[in-house]
């Protein structure tokens, strides 16, 4: 049986961030992957570094998600000057679009809720005319039922492929140590330390940390903490390279930098399904033609779908296991838009129990169900 | 060099049009095969980095033969069979879109 410091059960990108950021304190660290080509949302996602609209009835989880943007910018640098790698993330702002009058009154309402819910009576996102949005797409005509859109400068994008390797390679640069094919079968703790087995062997560690995406939940039952998590299907699509003629995501639609145009566009709780549905294709493609006449034109050549990993209020979980000190479990759907802070505050909670403020907001307690006396 | 497996093979030709040469092709096969027979050595160029492409797979997996046919941009060359007067064109980098 091989000891670490911590083992991280858990490679996609929520667990690998974390992993890296444990590894960066110079301490032992073994990350455990179910499978190498496994389907998982780290690969099958949009890449957006998304805030807008985040955290209604949660102000914790939307300055959260706006702290992670501001860190977006340095850590992007840091892991470039690390590893060499290009995640090709821009920060250009993104818009909602009204697709008519109540979806703007409606759009309005949300954003008032937030700025009602902040600390300090503001929220940095604004509804912008018809007008305002055309010069902000100024090379694709919008369709003539777009009323207008919010405007946060806090949005952007990046290729989220891109952006799980080059974790995984500042990870091992650090010292940190993979395994694929290794999905935990079991995890004892004894005497302080947790023993973990997968088909390839055995594991033992004093820090354990549950990142497993859907296998969150019963993984994180072996340890004492409730974590659950619901699969919600999400379809994408992508085109044929363009010539570049859209500088900003917006909403579900977004160009690369390589030019392809991606489209994601729907949410399904139907379970664990990642077949692609052509009604709803259909209907991501008519929204986009909505939205963007010209956009009509473009060939699609891949569908696909994916499955969001949500919790049944959508707010992430970070939980220290009771019954076993020393185990933690994290989930969170905003998994890329949080990458910064999970490289990066997540580890200093793990190791040094420096809890970041209001962090009690996160807890999996909220869903326990009270005793009916 | 690409050669035919039955070069002496008598059979049916048609003519397209290969950045502006007109070529004798034979009736019922891919765009894509007859260019490359033609000595095309390369077919479009990448909208990434700008390299030069040729078919790879050729059998509509790949997108590595994308060509410009009868004036339409970025269409899949090997799963076109040749018409007589096609005009087919490289592709280079991506294509504009151009929607009415």
């Amino acid at each position: 049986m091989k000891h670490s410091d911590v083992v991280v059960v858990g490679a996609g990108i929520v667990g690998a961030s974390i992993a890296c950021g444990i590894a960066r304190q110079g301490v032992r660290v073994v990350l455990l992957d179910k499978r190498k080509a496994e389907s998982r949302a780290s690969l099958g996602n949009f890449g957006l570094v998304w805030v807008q609209g985040k955290g209604q009835g949660a102000r914790r989880y939307a300055e959260w998600c706006h702290q992670a943007s501001r860190e977006f910018p340095e850590f992007v640098r840091q892991l470039l000057d690390e590893t060499g790698i290009d995640i090709q993330y821009r920060k250009p702002g993104g818009l909602v679009l009204s697709h008519g009058e109540e979806e703007y009154l409606k759009r309005v309402t949300v954003l008032e809720r937030l700025r009602s819910e902040s600390r300090d009576g503001t929220y940095d996102c604004e509804m912008l005319d018809r007008q305002a949005v055309q010069r902000l797409t100024p090379k694709l005509e919008l369709g003539a039922n777009i009323v207008g859109a919010s405007y946060s400068p806090h949005d952007g994008y990046l290729n989220p492929l891109a952006l799980l390797r080059a974790v995984h390679v500042s990870f091992r640069q650090q010292g940190g140590v993979y395994h694929a094919d290794s999905p935990v079968k079991r995890i004892c703790y004894e005497k302080d330390r947790f023993v973990i087995t997968t088909p390839q062997g055995q594991h033992s560690a004093e820090k354990l940390v549950i990142a497993a995406g859907l296998a969150t939940e019963s993984l994180a039952a072996m340890v004492g903490i409730n974590a659950p998590v619901i699969p919600e299907r999400g379809q994408l699509m992508v085109s044929a390279r363009v010539q570049p003629m859209l500088s900003i995501p917006v909403s579900g639609i977004q160009q690369t930098v390589e030019g392809s145009f991606i489209v994601g566009l729907s949410n399904e709780k139907i379970g664990i399904n990642t077949d692609t549905d052509s009604a709803i294709i259909k209907r991501m493609a008519s929204r986009v033609r909505n939205a963007f006449p010209a956009l009509g034109g473009l060939r699609i050549v891949r569908t696909w779908a994916s499955l969001r990993v949500l919790t049944p209020d959508g707010l992430p979980i970070y939980q220290q296991s009771e019954a076993c000190p020393g185990a933690f479990a994290v989930t969170s759907h905003s998994g890329v838009t949080l990458t910064p802070l999970h490289m990066n505050q997540v580890p200093e909670w793990i190791m040094k129990d420096i809890v970041p403020a209001e962090f009690d907001n996160f807890s999996s307690r909220r869903f326990h169900v009270e005793a009916v006396a | 060099m690409l050669k035919r497996l039955h070069e002496d093979r008598p059979a049916a030709t048609v003519t397209i049009e290969f950045e502006g040469e007109k070529l004798k092709v034979l009736a019922g096969e891919t765009v894509v095969a007859a260019v490359m027979a033609a000595g095309a050595a390369f077919v479009r160029t990448s909208a990434v980095s700008g390299a030069h492409r040729a078919p790879y797979c050729q059998m509509g997996v790949c997108f590595e033969c994308l060509m410009e046919i009868d004036g339409v941009p970025n269409r899949q060359a090997c799963m076109i069979p040749v018409r007589d007067g096609m005009v087919v064109k490289r592709q280079y980098g991506a294509m504009e879109l151009d929607y009415e």
